[in-house]
């Protein structure tokens, strides 16, 4: 690769980086994986860096290897026998607003930990539309699929969602 | 829920995102281990390839040739010649001059890529019966490929029949100096991969073997409708008398 080449990849790498770790945490709900996938997405990509066809719009095409990262992860024999229970990392809350009521940081996590109950390629097109604002067209691109594909699979998230939000909020109830 | 309280939902999950402490430099150091351990894979795998062709299809070599049963003048690959054994200093000045002129010729042969750049191994500094073989990695329009050279000597020759051993072969092509060349279409079964090689039998008894990939063969990626270089332009590289192994 040429050195400006290089430069290149190294300035988008710094600038989306972080980016990246949240969408894939939002996708696996786990920050430790999440900055793997972040890894492991940025070294394809500088593979492919000097494919002329990517070059205008590398960010989207980040957004696409890291949604295939992850897919071809969780289909890995020792992914699926994993259980994700959806709880939050224990680390430092450094940056938490203190104006967050106690009420606020429960509905947070309940979404959080309903979100992983939904299908991973349901979960992909909520997190993509809604977290990242992305237009159907563009989560179509990233996901690789028609446009019409990708409504029908948010819609089918949002349904299996609140379907998960009411379940965990029963739960909540019976357990206390 | 509406669609305002999940994005705000959203956002919220990760506020409390641990610092990121990322190292680009330390990411394309890694990223180009993995692409040399690739390219190095690619390397073994064409000599691995090459080696069992030519293993596999030796007892066909030696009952008959084709054509009606006349002996090819091209054949006499067993060889009593007692390999020499070559210097060390000697392979890899070869091996230099090739990448850096098959760079050359392969610009000149090949217009409208960009990125050309070609790596040579030399075998024979292990065992004296080696081969000589190169890569050339370049981008066109579609993306990237790559093409390799094989120059072959004896006594590890290829023969004409080992050539088309297991492949589609189209017509030979009888050349003025008493030389041939030979085109072979491989594919692999189920898969719409295919490679395309242009071979010159030189009246030196020398081999050059130049094969084009409708994909990238060090990367994968997208396969493409054809085969990046043309038949013109692999046999010009392939009778190119300056690519020989000695």
């Amino acid at each position: 690769m040429r050195e400006a080449d290089e430069q290149a990849f190294r300035d988008f790498a710094v600038r989306q980086a972080a980016a990246l770790r949240r969408t894939a945490f939002l996708f696996c709900g786990d920050w430790h994986t999440a900055e793997d996938l972040m890894q492991a997405s940025l070294l394809k990509l500088y593979q492919a860096w000097d494919r002329v066809e990517w070059r205008d719009n590398p960010t989207a095409y980040a957004r696409k290897v890291l949604l295939r990262t992850w897919l071809d992860e969780k289909r890995r024999p020792w992914r699926r026998v994993e259980q994700r229970d959806g709880e939050v990392p224990d680390v430092a809350d450094s940056s938490a607003d203190p104006e967050l009521t106690g009420e606020k940081l429960w509905a947070r996590d309940l979404v959080h930990a309903a979100l992983l109950r939904v299908p991973p390629r349901q979960r992909a097109a909520l997190v993509l539309r809604y977290f990242e604002d992305l237009a159907v067209s563009e989560v179509a691109v990233a996901m690789g699929c028609t446009e019409g594909t990708v409504k029908s699979q948010t819609a089918r998230g949002l349904a299996a969602l609140r379907v998960a939000v009411e379940e965990l909020e029963e739960g909540a109830v019976v357990a206390s | 829920m509406s669609e305002a309280e999940l994005r705000e939902s959203l956002r919220a999950a990760v506020v409390d995102e641990p610092p990121l402490n990322f190292d680009a430099d330390a990411l394309i150091q890694r990223a180009k281990m993995v692409r040399k351990r690739r390219r190095a894979l690619v390397a073994v795998a064409v000599a691995t390839v090459a080696l069992t062709a030519s293993v596999l299809s030796l007892p066909g070599a030696l009952s008959s040739s084709r054509g009606g049963g006349q002996v090819d003048a091209l054949v006499p690959v067993l060889t009593t010649t007692t390999p020499t054994p070559v210097a060390e200093a000697k392979v890899e000045d070869r091996a230099e001059y090739l990448a850096a002129y098959l760079e050359e010729r392969f610009e000149q042969v090949v217009p409208d890529v960009a990125e050309v750049r070609a790596e040579f191994t030399d075998t024979r500094l292990k065992k004296a019966a080696g081969y000589v073989t190169g890569f050339v990695y370049f981008v066109d329009r579609e993306g990237s490929s790559g093409i390799s050279v094989q120059l072959s000597r004896p006594p590890m020759l290829v023969t004409r029949d080992e050539f088309c051993a297991g492949v589609k072969c189209d017509a030979p092509r009888y050349q003025e100096d008493g030389s041939y060349l030979e085109f072979a279409t491989s594919s692999v079964s189920g898969h719409d991969m295919i490679t395309y090689s242009v071979a010159h039998f030189r009246a030196d008894g020398s081999v050059v073997q130049v094969s084009g990939y409708n994909y990238d063969p060090a990367k994968g990626g997208k396969i493409r409708d054809e085969v990046p270089i043309s038949v013109d332009q692999m046999v010009s590289l392939a009778t190119d008398p300056n690519l020989a192994a000695d």
